[in-house]
């Protein structure tokens, strides 16, 4: 199990460790996030249903992003109370969360226990793939700390983890640019597109609800606002407890 | 490398002795005469020669009542006598003027730089009522009034030669009061802070006494841009060509764009109390381009202004000509 989790971040690490070259126009990660954008940005050019919404829930899911699953389902159930495929959904993924945590915590008496650096890692990974790698990068800080002699592994963990941030980051701002010629060139359906995609990588980030809120402004007649004001709640992840972080 | 060591070899101590360096004037008449001497000897042994080089005042320097200047004048070995230094006061204000005067010692090479300098001040000859107030946003459109007196309370024929940027309208009422306030072109500075000076005269006994009134300009944009520079940077892919500023004006309303440089385009739209304002190159600017974007707010007493400033390193292919 604990080798899952390091196994989980070493392909992180090969998926990161692309050059920045690579991620641009002709860039093999140019389609990041563009299945689920397309999706959202049905339900921003039309209203939000439950089987749109399960769909999304379901392929955050089905790319272990279980916030952002949870949360499609949950706005699905909101718009049809008995939707099963939402309620199954849902249930699954918390099942997975529940699952997390334990994980974690496993981790972490072990970590107290047994003084192996591999058990920390474990634990950052943990937190990254929950959408906390502020936190898992401060966990990586605190075992190269506690465990100097064993911080080969740690060390490479965390410049991972710094890497995929920034690399996050910077797919972000062009995606941002994108969507702003998009908008300023009035190509509806690519700039609602391009939108979808940042909801897609950036979560709820600030950033990324802004963006959707100027191509509101800049379409006031064409994006749906009961969609808009349901993406705009994604926010909330960032300022409640079990929030992810964002920028 | 060897020619510095050799003029360090070849300066030494001063090997023209003179006797004063410096001439200090307070409140002298508008543009009065004065003349200084100052005292030299040159080396027994050797044939100097004499330049005036530089000069920031209006003077002259003679030896032997011959003038120096750019051109040789050559001093025989152990010639000794004056340099007179005549100098013309400014009409008005402090000065800090200085000379220099080159001497060559043509057998050993030496050199010497002799610096002279004239300072002081002109005694005041007249004095204003008030001082002009720094022009902000709170007095955009109101004039100020100020008068000019001699020191004995009467009035002066006064003229007024030149405003320094030429950012006010400036007028003279009667023969002694001027009356200032800011032109259209003043408008468009917001957010940049300017001093300049009008430059005024009046007659002084034989002489028209020349002089400045300082002023200050500072306009502040009736609307908060962010970022406050729209900068593109290097401008290499189609991405770059579009730029993104946030505008909050509180309660104002945007009311239309004036201006903008033609190869620009600009949309905006009022967002959540803010106003985004997209901005694209559709067309090739110079390399180096800095302009401004006047924008036209309800109730404001000036424009908005916006900077926009990049470069061009390549222009994108797919978007030669108009885009």
């Amino acid at each position: 199990m604990k080798m899952k989790w390091i196994c989980l971040a070493l392909s992180f690490t090969a998926w990161a460790q692309i050059p920045p070259g690579m991620v641009g126009p002709e860039g093999e990660r140019d389609e990041e996030g563009l299945a689920i954008g397309r999706v959202i940005a049905e339900i921003l050019l039309d209203k939000p249903t439950s089987q749109r919404l399960n769909q999304i829930a379901s392929m955050f899911a089905g790319d272990d992003r279980l916030h952002q699953a949870r949360f499609f389902y949950q706005q699905s159930l909101l718009i049809a109370p008995k939707d099963q495929t939402a309620s199954a959904g849902l249930k699954s993924v918390e099942q997975s969360q529940a699952d997390l945590r334990m994980n974690y915590e496993n981790y972490a008496k072990l970590a107290e226990s047994k003084g192996d650096i591999r058990d920390r890692c474990s634990m950052a990974a943990i937190k990254f793939h929950e959408g906390y790698p502020q936190v898992s990068i401060e966990i990586l800080n605190e075992a190269l700390v506690l465990l100097p002699e064993q911080s080969q592994f740690a060390r490479g963990l965390r410049t991972t983890f710094i890497h995929g941030i920034n690399l996050e980051t910077a797919l972000l701002s062009r995606l941002e640019k994108e969507l702003e010629l998009a908008t300023f060139e009035k190509r509806l359906e690519e700039a609602t597109i391009l939108c979808g995609r940042m909801f897609s990588i950036g979560l709820g980030k600030p950033r990324t609800v802004s963006a959707m809120k100027e191509l509101q402004g800049f379409f006031p007649d064409k994006i749906n606002t009961q969609s808009a004001d349901m993406l705009a709640k994604m926010a909330d992840f960032f300022t409640s407890q079990t929030g992810i972080e964002g920028e | 490398m060897w020619i510095p060591i050799i003029s360090l070899c070849l300066m030494g101590p001063d090997f023209v002795r003179l006797e004063n360096h410096s001439f200090i004037l307070e409140d002298v008449e508008p543009s009065s005469h004065h003349s200084f001497s100052v005292g030299f000897q040159t080396p027994a042994d050797e044939t100097v020669r004499v330049r005036s080089i530089v000069e920031t005042c209006t003077c002259t320097v003679t030896v032997n009542n011959a003038v120096l200047s750019a051109e040789d004048f050559v001093l025989q070995p152990g010639d000794s006598d004056y340099l007179v230094i005549d100098f013309t006061a400014p009409s008005s204000g402090v000065f800090d003027d200085y000379i220099h005067v080159k001497f060559v010692g043509l057998e050993s090479g030496k050199e010497q730089v002799t610096r002279f300098t004239v300072q002081g001040r002109v005694k005041k000859t007249s004095t204003w009522s008030d001082a002009l107030l720094p022009f902000q946003n709170t007095n955009v459109s109101q004039k100020q009034t100020l008068s000019l007196r001699s020191q004995t309370g009467d009035e002066l024929a006064l003229k007024i030669r030149k405003v320094t940027p030429d950012l006010l309208d400036v007028s003279v009422e009667g023969s002694s009061d001027i009356s200032v306030s800011l032109n259209e072109r003043a408008l468009l500075t917001a957010d940049r802070s300017i001093e300049g000076w009008i430059e005024f005269s009046y007659p002084y006994g034989d002489i028209d006494v020349v002089d400045r009134l300082p002023f200050e300009i500072a306009l502040s944009n009736p609307c908060s841009v962010q970022p406050r520079l729209v900068l593109f940077g290097r401008v290499e892919s189609e991405l770059d060509l579009i730029q993104k500023a946030v505008i909050d004006c509180d309660d104002l309303e945007i009311v239309r764009l004036i201006n903008a440089p033609d190869y620009l385009s600009v949309r905006y739209e009022k967002i959540e109390g803010q106003y985004v304002m997209l901005m694209k190159l559709t067309k090739e600017p110079s390399k180096r381009f800095a302009d401004d974007i006047y924008i036209e707010v309800k109730d404001a007493p000036l424009p908005l202004r916006l900077q926009v400033a990049g470069q061009i390193m390549v222009w994108p292919k797919k978007n030669e000509g108009e885009l």
